[in-house]
């Protein structure tokens, strides 16, 4: 619920918390401060929880997501929220961060960026019209990394390839 | 730095590595798809060719159907729509949702849009693939058979042959009622590079929907396509395993086997068509039968029509 006259607050709020939990994932994933705000998240929000309302319910699902991986891929699949472009731009650039960590943090096993950001990715790429160039160069920047592309940058690295594929 | 990376994995040819990056490459098709669109077409064909070295049945994600069955709407673009059906082997029928209404618009998509031999293989391929998930055979509009008329031909290594000479799927396209229909079916599903799943279905159909006496030159054509199979398989395990390397001696005498079998029924069932059709007499409708089939075209079909019983036949059901 968002107290009425202070929407554009709220959407600020939830911007920076994705930033904050995004940045946190990525700096230093095994924090505790992160569990504590996970698991307290989890309690408050249950599953079920409607964001439909919301004015930014893209970014809370993606916050959802990063927390839960059983609800990452809902608003994806309903397909029913289009975030607005400076909500998509954000979501973008979070997710391609995240992406790249947990990518590296993978030891054991094969490397793969999380494939509901891949889906993510998918689902930006297929909008009509297609986003801003900004979330094009996210979401092959999630995709080269998947791909093993090797590159310390790989956002320049997508950049280059729309570049190359633009012209 | 995409293309590059595909490119190094296309050429490594390994299909563990590619299907392992199904995700990813999936995720991709949207951006292919808007390349193709302002027509650049590298994209898709290196998207095209990632599927095809992933060697993986049912490539793309489940997630894709939405996108897919905005690209063969209707109102899409001729050129949206064949990257549509260019991708359509690789997409994973049997877990669309909405695969009912998707086969719908599959089917008029691949209509739509100018076929050529890569068309008419791909289109074969998928028909194949739709055809053996149970619960989508029905939903196959019968006029998306007509498909097989073309003649296509598949690639050594299609696994939608063996899973499209299924049971269910003869007898479906049995049931269309149409040996002209029937035959390049069977010419499609039959091929030295696999056997056949359902023997006793293929034996029925060739009973009944091949043997009357007006369809010799289906039966002809099937032989034809028989001794040339058998002419392969008798090349040996070396020459086929340059075209599908996994064949087994094993394979290969079982496929010797089976065709040789269905050889010898469709031998039998065209000699009985033969006795039928000397037995009755019909002066006319041997005349008929041997004629070609390009002289039976200049026959006026009101003579077919008019002619006494025999003759009458003819109109129905060549």
């Amino acid at each position: 619920m968002v107290t009425q006259g202070l929407e554009q607050l709220a959407t600020v709020s939830a911007t920076c918390l994705l930033h904050a939990f995004s940045h946190l994932l990525v700096m230093d994933p095994s924090s505790g401060v992160l569990g504590d705000v996970r698991r307290r998240y989890l309690m408050v929000f249950d599953p079920w929880t409607k964001t439909d309302s919301l004015p930014f319910p893209c970014t809370l699902c993606t916050i959802q997501g990063m927390f839960d991986s059983d609800r990452n891929e809902q608003w994806l699949k309903s397909g029913d929220h289009k975030p607005s472009s400076h909500e998509h731009t954000m979501i973008a650039r979070a997710l391609t961060e995240l992406a790249w960590s947990e990518y590296q943090q993978i030891v054991y096993l094969e490397k793969k960026a999380p494939g509901w950001i891949l889906h993510f990715a998918f689902h930006s790429l297929s909008m009509d019209p297609v986003p801003s160039t900004s979330v094009v160069v996210d979401c092959l920047s999630i995709i080269a990394i998947d791909l093993g592309c090797d590159a310390s940058n790989t956002r320049t690295a997508a950049m280059d390839e729309r570049c190359t594929w633009s012209q | 730095m995409i293309s590059r990376k595909l490119e190094v994995m296309i050429e490594a040819a390994d299909p563990y590595l590619i299907h392992s990056r199904g995700t990813a490459i999936t995720a991709f098709f949207p951006y292919v798809v808007w390349r193709e669109s302002s027509g650049r077409y590298e994209a898709l064909d290196m998207f095209l060719c990632a599927a095809r070295a992933s060697k993986g049945y049912r490539f793309m994600q489940p997630w894709v159907e939405p996108f897919v069955a905005e690209l063969f709407n209707e109102e899409c673009s001729i050129s949206i729509k064949r990257a549509a059906i260019l991708a359509s082997p690789h997409m994973p029928w049997v877990y669309f949702t909405y695969g009912e209404c998707l086969v719908q618009l599959w089917a008029a998509a691949a209509w739509a849009i100018p076929c050529t031999d890569e068309i008419g293989q791909i289109v074969a391929n998928t028909l194949l693939q739709i055809a053996a998930c149970n619960y989508l055979l029905p939903r196959i509009p019968s006029g998306v058979w007509l498909w097989v008329d073309k003649r296509p031909s598949l690639p050594p290594d299609c696994r939608e042959r063996r899973g499209g000479s299924a049971q269910d799927v003869v007898r479906t396209v049995r049931a269309l009622g149409s040996a002209g229909t029937l035959t390049p079916y069977l010419l499609l599903v039959w091929s030295e590079w696999d056997y056949i799943f359902d023997l006793e279905e293929t034996y029925a159909s060739i009973r009944e929907g091949l043997g009357g006496i007006w369809m010799g030159q289906h039966r002809e054509d099937l032989l034809q396509h028989l001794d040339n199979i058998l002419g392969q398989l008798d090349l040996g395990l070396e020459h086929l395993q340059r075209h599908k390397p996994d064949l087994e001696e094993g394979d290969i005498q079982r496929m010797k086997a089976e065709y040789g079998k269905i050889k010898e029924v469709l031998l039998g069932v065209d000699e009985e068509a033969t006795d039928r059709l000397i037995r009755e007499d019909s002066g006319p409708a041997i005349l008929f039968c041997l004629l070609t089939p390009a002289d039976r075209c200049r026959i006026p079909l009101d003579v077919h029509v008019c002619d006494p019983s025999p003759m009458s036949v003819v109109a129905g059901s060549t």
